[in-house]
């Protein structure tokens, strides 16, 4: 579903992810992880045409330009951020329309002309965004500021709103970071859940319990290279990644 | 999947609405965001009988015409500020360059063609100026975008001083002919009020339109995360284009309205401390809705004549009076309506989220911030 290739992040200097090669096949949720600045986010931000990259990228076999955050998500790629980046000036159910695709009827002609075509078509975007408020666990909070939300309840927000996107591969950064175990327990139940519905998903994290019950494979990135890759259980056995992520455990 | 209904063709036709009726309450509304709840043509029809009354019953002689009518042209061009700045978050300095072109334009035109035809001209080419303007500014963002209109201001100051033939010696355009509409000459102060009025209250229910559509959160989310609304397929390079040139045209209208209503203009006119002063009435009146724009706009043309009883301390009663102000209510002086309303109802006062002083403010600081950085 997702095919990248030789992706390259330079900053100046620096190979901040070198030739990284990953695919991610269809209802695959495929885990990415390493040490802290090994280019985890940096090959995401790739992805999603934030950053310039070089490589190539194909999504359900088509090609995507990379450094073009239009195209990654016209071609189905969405994402989370590490910290949330929500709209606090928004409402959640707003924060979650905003991503939703066709783009019919969103444009200054229909605000100001074609308004009953327009209304409609929000009310349809309401309903939807209303549905997916209520799969994340946040159906209470449709017409809350997200500016009130806590920070357990931003991230969901954020997957909401990608998910809002339909998005062919969901790319998510640290969806565990600043969970208790039950709201881990809780993202880690949603996802296995849309899985099972067709999506497919590249997840990083750093919570190795939370990586090897989600993750049907996992890659390893260390100084921006793959290191390794496979199913979790061998990868951690890999002496490479003990040496370069994992560390040696006690007794 | 449970809670979705599937469409019904009375359902889908108890949905349709005429453009102009007002939101219902309750019902299928309550499947919309809250924004689309809001009473808008209520307000406008309450502000209208307001500023009808308050003139009938306070506006006196000719120079209190005079500056209430200037207050209602200032008022277009400060809500087409609110949509550029307010909503888009663009920092654009051209507005007063919009109304000059609108006024040159249209003084120009009017001497070929009736006068309600010129201003429509007016219009139509300034849209074409502003979107060559905004689309080659499209990459320039923040403070950028802020030096490059202001740029854009003083060249067009010199081309209109200098350029004889369209707009006069030295710019100075006077004998402009009336508005005139259907053998109906805008003569008299009163009749100009008229006109003034109506074309803030189409300002006003374009604004709302504007506001009550997908444009305003799109408009918003590029504002504050441009590089997560890219993401999320929001066209943010368009968003800001459109609003850019959509609030150009509130501009365009206000300094065409100005010159057919005074009759002479001069650069002067439109000059840097309009500019300034359009933002002062933006912050002043608060960014937290359109209210706040036009509120700003009394202020700025209203409250320096008070103080001319201070005589030589006006100008510092003004600006300590400004600083008060700016210190005290942060969300503007339309911020206090929300603060007493919530007192009132016994809540806690939040500031309002989309926009408010705050908002603008917030987003200035961060624009420091990521430019000293450097990220973009």
């Amino acid at each position: 579903m997702l095919e990248a290739a030789g992706v390259d992040v330079r900053f100046g200097g620096v190979r901040a992810v070198s030739q990284v090669t990953l695919s991610v096949a269809r209802q695959q949720i495929v885990g990415l992880v390493g040490p802290n600045g090994s280019g985890k986010s940096t090959f995401l931000n790739a992805l999603t045409g934030v950053v310039p990259a070089a490589g190539s990228l194909r999504v359900d076999g088509r090609p995507v330009r990379l450094g073009r955050p239009a195209q990654s998500h016209a071609a189905g790629v969405l994402r989370t951020y590490q910290t949330p980046q929500i709209y606090t000036a928004l409402s959640c159910v707003e924060n979650v329309m905003l991503a939703m695709t066709p783009r019919r009827w969103k444009g200054v002609g229909s605000a100001l002309a074609i308004r009953p075509r327009m209304i409609a078509a929000e009310r349809d975007r309401y309903r939807r965004a209303q549905l997916m408020l209520t799969r994340v666990g946040l159906a209470d909070f449709a017409g809350t500021p997200a500016a009130g939300l806590s920070y357990g309840d931003r991230r969901m927000l954020e997957v909401a709103r990608a998910l809002a996107g339909e998005p062919k591969v969901l790319l998510l950064d640290e969806p565990s970071a600043g969970l208790n175990e039950q709201e881990t327990a809780h993202v880690s139940a949603i996802l296995s859940e849309f899985r099972a519905e067709g999506l497919t998903l590249l997840v990083v994290d750093h919570k190795i319990e939370f990586v090897s019950e989600l993750c049907d494979r996992v890659v390893v990135l260390a100084l921006g290279q793959v290191i390794a890759a496979g199913e979790p259980a061998d990868v951690w056995r890999d002496q490479q990644v003990i040496d370069a992520y994992l560390g040696l455990e006690d007794a | 999947m449970s809670g979705s209904k599937p469409p019904t063709a009375v359902g889908m036709l108890a949905s349709f609405r005429l453009p102009g009726a007002a939101p219902r309450r309750g019902g299928r509304d309550s499947e919309l965001p809250g924004i689309y709840r809001r009473r808008d043509y209520a307000s406008i029809a309450i502000f209208v009988l307001i500023v009808i009354i308050v003139r009938a019953l306070f506006v006196t002689g000719l120079s209190g015409q005079d500056s209430y009518n200037l207050w209602l042209v200032y008022a277009v061009a400060a809500l087409g500020f609110y949509l550029v700045f307010g909503i888009a978050g663009r920092f654009a300095f051209s507005q007063t360059f919009m109304m000059a072109l609108g006024a040159y334009l249209s003084a120009w035109l009017a001497g070929s063609v009736p006068v309600w035809q010129a201003m429509i001209y007016a219009l139509l080419i300034s849209a074409v100026v502003s979107l060559a303007l905004a689309i080659m500014l499209i990459r320039t963002s923040e403070f950028y975008f802020g030096i490059a209109t202001l740029a854009v201001a003083g060249i067009g100051t010199l081309i209109f001083q200098n350029w004889t033939g369209f707009a006069g010696p030295s710019g100075l355009r006077y004998d402009i002919p009336p508005i005139e509409v259907g053998g109906f000459v805008a003569e008299t102060e009163t009749d100009f009020f008229w006109i003034a009025l109506g074309c803030v209250v189409v300002g006003l229910l374009v604004v709302s339109l504007i506001e009550r559509s997908p444009l305003r959160r799109e408009a918003l989310a590029a504002r504050d995360l441009p590089m997560v609304a890219r993401t999320l397929g929001v066209p943010v390079a368009w968003i800001g284009v459109i609003m850019f040139v959509l609030g150009s045209m509130f501009a365009v209208g206000a300094g065409s309205l100005y010159a057919h209503w005074q009759g002479v203009i001069s650069p002067d006119t439109f000059g840097i401390d309009l500019s300034i002063g359009i933002f002062l009435m933006a912050i002043l009146g608060g960014l937290g809705s359109m209210w706040g724009v036009v509120i700003g706009a009394a202020f700025y043309v209203f409250v320096p004549q008070y103080l001319q009883s201070f005589s030589q301390y006006q100008n510092i009663m003004y600006g300590g009076l400004l600083v008060v102000i700016l210190i005290l209510l942060p969300e503007g002086l339309v911020g206090v309506v929300a603060r007493i309303r919530d007192l009132r109802r016994g809540r806690q006062h939040q500031s309002p989220g989309p926009g408010g002083n705050a908002g603008a403010l917030r987003w200035l600081a961060k624009a420091v911030s990521d430019a000293r950085s450097g990220w973009r």
